[in-house]
């Protein structure tokens, strides 16, 4: 049975292994989850209650901490955290001693949340996987894939090595990767989509304002453009394919260094280009629509259903 | 793969296991993929663990990332075409030329003595091309403009990697192998714009690029930064 312990933020409770605990949130509490390693499994559910369960060796156990509005959940072995001290309540029998230095174990979390919860998670070695309408979502992993789907609210991803999919989601999207690739699919929302080194797909988004850019990658985007939209697409090395409706209506700009442009569109483009930019209007020209691909082929095709 | 051996690899790495534990363990690693994967991610865990908790690193990685950094830019990975001269015309209007050399000032410590290195900036003689800029195009003032932002970005760069050269790491070395690697390949992009400006310096295209490549480098500093502050 979860206690309510009211000691200051150096006091955490501690779940004895084999955790499988659920307890009630205030409407508008955010849950803080940090993993060392292993996986991070979110669902959601109509009830104001966090259930979490959790995989892990019998030397883990995992803590809860709620101040202020956080639900603060961590592996007990988290050092960087503020518990100082843990204490321990299994079967009325109650301990408490000091975090020890012992290694951080791999843990699995499963995690249920009331639907709209905001949410910040993530570790170091940890793939995140969230599906359902959470409210506003940050995920930060340096190793580790993250699985979004039918999200809603605002998205922060900020992931060195992994890839990134998301899926179903609306509401405004900022993905920051290093070394991965970055799908974006039937998706509604700003979107800025920016890795190192890694392709970014998007499919089937609908959006006014798009920004994608990679320098060592491919670029496809394919959906509508809306009137005043802002959609730009910059690789350096790498290929750029923009799939459009054929009553799509922008002034286009495209540039590249080392590479080649076709058109399913009628162009008037000039024959060399090679260095410089070259700038047309397609329809009612309301868009604005900016391709570059310094050392890549640009492709603008239409968009078949 | 089973619960038993899992949950004993904590223990194996830390040491903790009695002599007839770990042979059997040991034995079972020999035989078991799954296993033997995740006693390398717990390594690697551990490994990490040790910089986030605070004690002091030694040595700094962020200094091998620097010392990386430093090795790839050597002057003799220059294309030499990199170091050519800008032509930008004559006749500056005043209002810019004022507004160009507060800028030129501004950034005048940190170019002074700056080699012609890719994220780096500009190279002595292209610094000489904006100080003597008159009456250009407006192709020729995207490039001006786009090769001073060039300026602020590498000026950034260096006061970055400075910063973090005297903070203490919490990035584990897998971290610090990606980010020296992604370094290494806008590095690389940074030389290719640099021989396109320099085959091609009216290009207002190319000098943007060269410039979206700088903060592109400047941006993966800081997302690294904010990986190890958090």
């Amino acid at each position: 049975m979860l206690l309510t312990i009211a000691a200051g933020a150096a006091i955490a409770l501690a779940i004895p292994q084999g955790t499988d605990t659920t307890f009630a949130v205030a409407a508008n509490a955010r849950l803080d989850l940090q993993n060392y390693a292993g996986e991070i499994v979110i669902e959601t559910w109509a009830r104001s209650e966090v259930r979490i369960v959790a995989d892990h060796s019998r030397r883990e156990s995992i803590t809860v901490e709620q101040q202020e509005g956080i639900v603060r959940v961590r592996p007990a072995s988290w050092k960087g955290g503020d518990a100082d001290f843990e204490i321990e309540i299994e079967e009325g029998r109650v301990q408490w001693s000091r975090s020890g230095a012992r290694s951080p174990s791999l843990v699995e979390f499963t995690v249920t949340v009331p639907e709209g919860m905001p949410l910040d998670v993530g570790g170091p070695f940890t793939d995140v996987t969230i599906t359902g309408p959470v409210g506003e979502t940050s995920v930060q992993s340096n190793e580790g894939d993250v699985t979004l789907t039918a999200v809603r609210g605002p998205l922060t991803v900020r992931c060195v090595e992994g890839d990134v999919t998301i899926t179903d989601v609306q509401g405004r999207m900022r993905i920051h990767a290093i070394d991965g690739d970055v799908w974006i699919e039937n998706a509604s929302g700003d979107v800025v989509a920016e890795t190192t080194d890694g392709d970014i797909h998007l499919i089937g988004v609908t959006s006014s304002n798009v920004e994608a850019t990679s320098v060592d990658g491919d670029l496809q985007f394919a959906g509508p453009l809306a009137a005043q939209g802002l959609y730009t697409f910059a690789t350096h090395d790498g290929d750029v394919t923009v799939m459009l409706p054929r009553d799509a209506g922008a002034r286009v700009m495209v540039a590249t260094y080392d590479g080649e442009v076709s058109s399913d569109f009628a162009l008037d483009m000039p024959e060399d280009f090679s260095g410089r930019r070259a700038r047309f209007t397609l329809g009612d020209g309301a868009a604005q629509l900016e391709i570059e691909a310094f050392d890549g082929d640009i492709e603008i095709r239409y968009l078949e259903n | 793969m089973s619960d038993h051996w899992t949950e004993k690899l904590s223990a194996y790495l830390d040491g903790e296991l009695t002599p007839a534990d770990r042979r059997a363990l040991e034995r079972h690693l020999e035989g078991c993929a799954a296993c033997r994967a995740d006693t390398e991610r717990l390594g690697r865990v551990k490994e990490w663990a040790a910089t986030y908790a605070g004690t002091a690193p030694s040595p700094s990685v962020w200094r091998g990332v620097r010392d990386e950094i430093r090795r790839r830019e050597g002057p003799a990975a220059l294309p030499i075409a990199a170091r050519r001269r800008f032509r930008i015309g004559t006749g500056l209007p005043l209002a810019l030329a004022a507004s160009l050399a507060l800028v030129i000032v501004g950034v005048g410590g940190w170019l002074a003595g700056r080699a012609t290195a890719p994220g780096s900036g500009l190279g002595a003689e292209e610094r000489g091309a904006l100080g003597s800029a008159g009456a250009m195009t407006i192709a020729a003032r995207q490039t001006n403009a786009a090769l001073l932002a060039a300026e602020r970005y590498g000026a950034a760069i260096a006061q970055l990697e400075q910063a973090v050269l005297h903070d203490r790491s919490r990035l584990d070395s897998a971290t610090v192998r990606v980010v020296v690697e992604k370094l290494g390949v806008i590095d690389r992009a940074i030389a290719e714009a640099r021989a396109a400006m320099a085959q091609d310096p009216e290009s207002a295209y190319l000098a943007e690029h060269f410039a979206t490549m700088m903060r592109r480098k400047l941006n993966l500093l800081r997302s690294a930064s904010a990986v190890r502050r958090s």
